[in-house]
């Protein structure tokens, strides 16, 4: 189940940003520790002290629903299937990004956007670029 | 956090389809399929009780052992909508398109990114059952 949490350092970043979700578990001294009572954590005095593990999904669904940023990872086919892999893009529900309202991450060659070759490469990816994004707002 | 997980009859037909991963919660129909927090074996092995996952470790389930990708997305239909799409990560081929037509008429969206996911869910259950 670790795969699904947020690592510490952007655990810890989302804090500041004011993410402030019930969570499954939290990071005490960089070392992720469950809750034992996750539906109450809300009331729990831990909660406050240490920077709560979202999963990724929560993370997104955050940037989606407070920040209005949707971010979607998608499969790209290339013609050589080494070059086939994740691709990642966001787009603001409520003020576009830019003038297609598409945003990828993009890569350094002539074909554009990055290609990831593992999902949670991607995820990471895709959660560092959210935090970017509203950091700059 | 109840967005998170995938509702009560999703999960019963995950069970179904040998779905045994770790997770963080059950459902328990002698409460009314109430979300149990935790992990409690001797209910598990009682018809209707099953594991709650997330519908991320429902995806990556469906991603891991059938090869199947799940992607929600976003199309810019003057307002943004939510979609979905399944590829086959073997052929890199899409198996399933939510979204449906071109221009002005055009179906096979939600308005919230949660409604998508469940519907993709659903619609991956189908294509392992129909297998």
């Amino acid at each position: 189940m670790d795969k699904e949490f947020v690592p510490y350092e952007p655990a810890l970043e989302l804090k500041e940003l004011g993410f402030d979700e019930p969570c499954f578990g939290y990071y005490k001294n960089d070392h992720f520790t469950f809750f034992v009572d996750m539906l109450n954590c809300n009331s729990n005095s831990v909660f406050r002290l240490y920077p709560t593990a979202p999963t990724f999904s929560q993370a997104f669904r955050w940037f989606d629903e407070v920040h209005g940023l949707t971010s979607t990872i998608d499969w790209m086919t290339r013609t050589q299937p080494s070059h086939s892999g994740y691709i990642v893009y966001f787009r603001g529900k409520n003020n576009p990004l830019n003038d297609e309202n598409f945003l990828p991450i993009y890569g350094d060659t002539l074909h554009g956007m990055y290609v990831f070759k593992t999902r949670p490469e991607a995820e990471l990816a895709c959660l560092k670029k959210l935090i970017e994004i509203v950091k700059n707002k | 956090m109840d967005k998170e997980f995938v509702p009560y009859e999703e999960a019963l037909e995950l069970k179904h389809l040998l779905f045994n991963e770790p997770c963080f919660g059950w459902y328990s129909n002698m409460e009314g399929n109430v979300f149990r927090q935790g992990y409690c074996e001797t209910y598990l092995g009682i018809e209707n009780c099953a594991k709650a996952p997330t519908f991320s470790q429902a995806f990556r389930w469906f991603r891991e052992k059938y090869n199947l990708h799940a992607e929600p997305y976003t199309a810019n239909m003057g307002a943004i909508e939510y979609c979905f799409q399944i590829r086959d990560l073997y052929s890199e081929k899409y198996v399933y398109d939510n979204f449906v037509g071109a221009g002005a008429s055009y179906s096979g969206t939600f308005n919230t990114p949660e409604e998508a996911e469940l519907a993709c869910l659903r619609k991956l259950i189908e294509i392992v059952k129909n297998k």
